[in-house]
């Protein structure tokens, strides 16, 4: 079974978040230029919420949604949200090299369900080899710890390192990583040294003699855990010419945006309506604390751990709202 | 008095041509291994037979600069100025024994290669010196092929302590290709896991080489063997070369099966699976094609000569020499040595046929357990009693599957219909709805 059936899209609350978050970001893209002159490439399953998001309040009209699973295509199609959207069916590692990247400037969301393998860097490669400047890319694998199989006569590490190994292959592997138990944290840690790796060999590749240094400003490096432990690398592809519309955009006065090995963790906490409700209404405020809490008095009435509130506070723009609709 | 200037024929090839030929050939890796081995030769020359524990080499590059440092031997004032920074060697030049950096040139290549600022410090037993280039200086002066030692560095008739030896590379103005590989982090990596492996005999036996300050980790090799699978094993010596040749089975995995060959110590070919070695495909002298049957195969060829001349490699030392006599004799040996090792992989597969259940493959099951008894390779070499052995495997436990009464069908049928019928059934395979179907029919149709 895909991920897609497994679970409800719509109730990942903390990826929800984290796709907000996204927004915001891309929104300031048109620094650049005009969303018109932007497509949307993105693998948009059977419920398209990044689609829909990303049309509502983007406008982007020219989207592209890449899907494997070519025996399912009469459901996707029927749950086609907007006309607009194109679909094509096949592996992105062969979709990919084939929709003119360095024609027009897109953002591309590869939000892919597995962990970290050496399809996704050969993906990785094409966009950051081939993509227009000005282009958004973003990467998502989950960084879930492999759990070892009763049966198997190997150690916890061993196995990791063995599972590890033959997802993306002996060579990719940096050698001081060789002796890691790779649980979600180390996972985490040297995927995310694979992916910039690689990033920066395509740049050197794509770059060759040529005297205009195409770059990568990392942008995003989020962390969550819906089911599973997810790990987010995004970035601007920027060529000399766009340094100027850069710094415009002003990403670093977004709270969110990482552009190095640390991670932004999007924690939810699990909150009521009524909470919700209180809290928003405290928001935004300091979130200084003495002795008896909160010095917020509306924040020191809420019954709710610290904890919860401050990291509430800290997506508290972006908290999804779910209820029960007959639509 | 100066001869009539209309004779003359000016016989110097361009400098800049030459020193642009030289380094076409080579990889900015092999550059770098060059400079390792004349490292591994001066340690060797220094070292007795106890091991290379207290020896290390030290390896730094940045987009900027490259070092390469060693406690070997050094080189000597007299090694320096007749032979090391000629252009090929000279006949005089005394190799040391068992030595891998036999070609002369290898060391000037590099520096050319790498960069266009070297320097050189060498502390040696009797004499220590420093030599600079500036190339892109050296080349405006046509017809001079010298390099001159520093002014005030060069000691000789000295004595230095043999704890004190050392041998130095510093090189600044890296070309552009060096100055792209070496601030990529995936050059990097990939470097230090070639030179891990091409040196794996001496880090086993104790060496320390690093490469930005990571310590290049221990490859360990191994095969099966134990009482009832045993490599196959030949070892020979002609004309001053030594071959030792080991073949048998270890676990299955892609990336680690072939043939590895060493010269001298150093590994020339990696988990070879080409023509080179024996894998020809059937139409060739060797043996089919590499292929996920023979994962599981591992060969070890290890050639040593006190005059490392008479080892059969190409100049860049990546890989062999097809046409030298004393290669082909070998890769003949290699070939029967190979098919020895194939008969039991062929067998495995048979075995493992679908309609070979599980229990009866004796073979496999025995094959599979052995793999808990594997043996470092140089523990291997010092056991070995007599100069040729075969490949041994209880073939007695081949157990292939019979041609009996049976018959295989296959059908296909619609998932919609399929599944009320698996639901019915509560089966959850195919194989399963297929089997009870056919037996419900057998009992109540016929």
């Amino acid at each position: 079974m895909s991920s897609f059936e497994k679970v409800n899209y719509n109730l990942r609350p903390n990826k929800s978040i984290e796709r907000k978050m996204m927004l915001e970001a891309f929104s300031r893209l048109t620094y650049i230029s005009h969303f018109d002159d932007y497509r949307y490439i993105g693998f948009g399953s059977a419920y398209f919420s990044d689609f829909i998001l990303f049309h509502r309040y983007l406008g982007l009209q020219d989207m592209i949604s890449i899907e494997k699973e070519k025996d399912k295509k009469p459901r996707f199609d029927f749950n086609l949200p907007y006309f607009g959207i194109e679909m094509k069916y096949g592996e992105s590692t062969t979709i990919l090299p084939n929709l003119g990247l360095e024609e027009k400037k897109s953002i591309i969301w590869l939000d892919y369900d597995d962990k970290l393998s050496d399809f996704m860097l050969s993906d990785i490669d094409t966009v950051v080899f081939n993509s227009k400047p000005g282009t958004f890319f973003t990467v998502s694998f989950s960084i879930e710890q492999d759990a070892k199989p009763a049966d198997s006569d190997l150690t916890i590490k061993e196995y990791r390192l063995n599972e590890f190994k033959k997802r993306v292959g002996d060579h990719q592997l940096p050698i001081e990583s060789m002796d890691l138990n790779f649980n979600t944290k180390n996972l985490g840690e040297t995927s995310y040294k694979i992916i910039s790796r690689q990033i920066s060999s395509s740049l050197i590749n794509r770059n060759g003699s040529s005297t205009t240094r195409i770059s990568f400003k990392q942008l995003f490096n989020f962390r969550y855990r819906d089911n599973a432990n997810i790990m987010t690398i995004g970035g601007l592809i920027v060529s000399p010419q766009l340094e100027k519309s850069l710094k415009k955009m002003n990403f670093e006065n977004l709270s969110f945006i990482r552009g190095k090995e640390d991670s932004y963790k999007i924690e939810c906490p699990n909150l009521t309506f009524r909470e919700v409700k209180a809290l928003d209404t405290a928001l935004p405020s300091s979130l200084e604390t003495n002795a008896s809490g909160f010095k917020n008095e509306r924040l020191r009435q809420i019954p709710l751990l610290q904890r919860d509130i401050k990291n509430y506070a800290k997506i508290y723009r972006y908290y999804p709202s779910f209820a029960e609709t007959n639509m | 008095m100066s001869k009539p200037k209309t004779f003359l024929v000016d016989a110097d090839p361009a400098k800049g041509f030459f020193v642009s030929m030289l380094v076409k050939d080579i990889t900015l890796k092999d550059a770098i291994g060059d400079l390792v081995d004349n490292s591994v030769d001066a340690i060797k020359e220094k070292s007795d037979n106890s091991g290379l524990s207290q020896y290390h080499i030290k390896i730094d590059m940045d987009s900027k600069t490259f070092s390469i440092t060693d406690n070997g031997y050094g080189m000597e004032s007299e090694v320096a100025r007749k032979t090391a920074f000629n252009f090929g060697k000279s006949d005089q030049h005394q190799l040391v024994d068992y030595s891998i950096g036999q070609f002369g040139i290898g060391m000037k290549r590099a520096f050319f290669k790498i960069g266009k600022n070297i320097s050189v410090f060498s502390k040696a037993p009797s004499s220590q010196f420093k030599i600079d280039i500036d190339v892109l200086e050296w080349l405006t002066k046509p017809k001079e092929w010298k390099f001159h030692f520093n002014k005030d560095s060069l000691k000789e008739n000295i004595k230095n302590s043999k704890s004190d030896t050392c041998f130095k590379v510093n090189i600044k103005d890296l070309n552009a290709d060096a100055q792209v590989s070496f601030g990529d982090p995936k050059f990097i990596d990939s470097l230090i896991k070639e030179i891990a492996l091409e040196h794996m005999l001496n880090i086993n036996k104790g060496l320390r080489i690093s490469v930005n300050n990571i310590d290049l980790p221990t490859n360990l090799i191994s095969l099966v063997n134990n009482d009832s699978i045993k490599p196959a094993y030949f070892e020979e010596e002609k004309n001053g070369l030594k071959v030792k040749i080991l073949a048998g089975i270890s676990d299955y995995n892609a990336d680690d099966g072939g043939w590895y060959v060493f010269c001298n110590e150093r590994l020339i070919l990696a988990k070879d699976t080409s023509a080179a070695t024996v894998w020809t495909g059937t139409r060739g002298d060797g043996v089919p094609l590499w292929h996920s049957q023979y994962y599981r195969f591992r060969g070890f060829v290890f050639f040593e000569a006190n005059d490392s001349s008479k080892l059969p490699w190409n100049t860049t030392k990546t890989g062999m020499d097809v046409d030298s006599p004393a290669y082909k004799n070998v890769r003949g040996k290699m070939i029967s040595m190979t098919r020895e090792v194939l008969g039991l992989l062929d067998k495995l597969k048979d075995e493992k046929t679908k309609d070979n259940p599980e229990e009866n493959r004796t073979l496999n099951k025995m094959v599979d357990s052995s793999l808990k008894q594997k043996s470092e390779v140089s523990k291997i070499l010092n056991e070995v009693t007599a100069s040729h052995s075969s490949f041994q495997y209880p073939v007695e436990l081949y157990n292939p599957p019979r041609k009996t009464n049976v018959v295989k069908i296959s059908y296909q049928v619609s998932k919609n219909e399929f599944e009320p019928v698996s639901d019915h059934l509560g089966s959850k395979t195919p194989k399963d709805v297929g089997l009870k179907t056919f037996k419900y029919f057998y009992e109540n149709e016929l």
